[in-house]
């Protein structure tokens, strides 16, 4: 009984003593957040000055109020263009405060702090930091790694798109911030994007074969046909719909002969990309499909391409006895004015 | 434009005290919002609404220089309101606001007699080309895309005033 009223008694004084640490924390949270608000206060119009050129250097900073400084040129220059970022960039650079977060990125403990400086890095998008950027990719912090990468992207350090599409394989970074990264860099991120493609898994094939075709042209369509082959169904159908998102003609051939692949969502995606290609002599292949195929979503994208290419036939194979669900829904967006996009 | 330089001239003053005290925060460097109640005949006021406050106090740091009041607005049920109520010579709407768009709320006030003729500025991420159509079908007379160049801004500001 004893025993149980001290094991009690100790349980609530444990309590008592965590409320109170969680209560002077949160105070002083609420301390440094108030500071953090004067000194921004102070700052802000500084900043607003060097941005539009009435004055050309700040002050000398240090400690917090160099740190919230930094963070609100981050913000400023990401609101901001032309000449105005640029000399934010300057002056951040001249000023020290990019070497002083470059330090944080690369000798903080916490991660927290990394991730932080590699954000504000990208964004006050200084070419200076793409080197601290790129060897934060390393960082044990799968958090900091996110924030250095997209934080390439933002400062379109091509150089660093090798090291991100490899994170693809290895999973460092997620994908999704690696596919915004690289959006971001634009075409000139395409030579390591076909470096890229043959060495990695399925995923990273498929994904960086998806980007291609956002940002490459007609003349990467000969490097993405072998995909077409690739094992991987996903590789395959993320080849078709590159093909037709390229527009190159001369993969048509190709394109009709995956009508016939084995997975239904390969089909149905080179389906689509004969129906951007605008490739007539798809036609017969793809009523074969829409009458045919078992999976609504591949039938489905048959006779929508059929009727991007085709209106004329659409309605007519729709009208006839025996047509299949997906060439009415096909005929019937027609009648309702569907426009091509509308179709895909 | 006389009382614009003078702000300017003002302003740094007002920085050159800010690194004397920048480690005694209590004291604050007034945010530089010159009152102009000699002048207030003269003086053009702009509507500023937009929910990022960086961008707000921007583009008012940079109006107030030119000499223009600024009334600024959060959300776009309160720049409806302050545009009904200061009926003001111009409005920077953003599109991505809480509780009333911007599209929205540019339709509404073209709907209303009492700010149907107040030129409207939109400012926004949505950089799309359906919305620049949407913008001006709603009834702005300029679109502006973030990022943006403060000169540019001024400049179609300058533009839209002088209509």
């Amino acid at each position: 009984m004893t025993i149980v009223a001290l094991l009690g008694a100790g349980a609530v004084a444990l309590g008592l003593v965590l409320t109170l640490v969680m209560v002077v924390r949160r105070l002083v949270v609420r301390m440094v957040e108030r500071r953090d608000a004067r000194i921004a206060a102070q700052l802000r119009p500084i900043a607003f000055s060097l941005a539009l050129d009435t004055i050309s250097s700040p002050p000398p900073l240090e400690g917090r109020a160099a740190i919230v400084f930094t963070r609100i040129l981050g913000e400023l220059s990401v609101a901001l263009r032309g000449d105005a970022r640029e000399r934010i960039a300057t002056v951040a650079r001249t000023a020290g405060l990019v070497d002083r977060e470059i330090r944080t990125l690369q000798r903080s403990r916490r991660a927290w702090r990394r991730a932080a400086a590699a954000s504000v890095l990208g964004r006050i998008a200084t070419e200076a930091a793409a080197g601290a950027l790129i060897g934060a990719l390393a960082d044990p912090s799968r958090d900091v790694r996110g924030a250095a990468t997209l934080s390439l992207g933002n400062i379109r350090a091509v150089q660093a798109a090798p090291s991100i599409l490899a994170a693809l394989t290895t999973r460092a970074v997620p994908r999704a911030v690696i596919v915004r990264t690289i959006l971001r860099m634009g075409a000139p991120a395409l030579p390591a994007l076909r470096a890229a493609a043959p060495v990695g898994d399925a995923q990273a094939r498929a994904t960086c074969i998806a980007l291609i075709g956002y940002l490459g042209d007609a003349s990467d369509g000969r490097d993405v046909l072998g995909y077409l082959d690739d094992p991987s169904a996903n590789v395959r159908a993320s080849a078709a719909r590159t093909l037709g998102r390229l527009g190159s003609r001369a993969t048509v051939g190709p394109l009709l002969a995956s009508l016939n692949d084995p997975a239904g969502f390969v089909a149905g995606a080179a389906a689509e990309a004969l129906g951007r290609l605008r490739a007539r002599v798809a036609i017969p292949g793809l009523f074969q499909l829409a009458r045919t195929s078992g999976t609504s979503w591949t039938s489905s994208a048959a006779a929508h391409a059929l009727a991007r290419i085709d209106p004329d036939a659409t309605r007519r194979a729709a009208a006839a006895w025996g047509a299949s669900p997906a060439l009415h829904e096909a005929a019937d967006l027609l009648d309702l004015g569907a426009t091509p996009s509308d179709l895909s | 434009m006389t009382s614009g330089t003078r702000d300017q001239r003002h302003g740094a003053r007002e920085y050159e005290h800010t690194v004397l005290h920048l480690k005694a925060p209590h004291r604050c460097l007034p945010f530089p919002r010159p009152t102009y109640a000699g002048l207030m005949s003269a003086v053009r006021t702009i509507l500023v609404a937009d929910d990022d406050p960086i961008v707000r106090d921007l583009i008012a740091f940079r109006l107030q220089m030119s000499g223009y009041e600024i009334i600024e607005a959060e959300d776009g049920e309160s720049a409806l309101r302050l545009a009904r109520e200061r009926i003001p010579d111009l409005i920077i709407m953003d599109i991505m606001m809480p509780v009333i768009n911007g599209f929205d709320a540019t339709t509404r006030l073209r709907a209303d007699d009492a700010t149907a003729t107040i030129p409207i500025l939109l400012l926004s991420a949505k950089a799309m080309e359906s919305d620049v159509e949407r913008g001006f079908a709603s009834g702005a007379d300029d679109y502006i895309k973030k990022p943006f160049s403060p000169q540019e801004l001024a400049a179609k500001i300058d533009a839209l005033l002088r209509k």
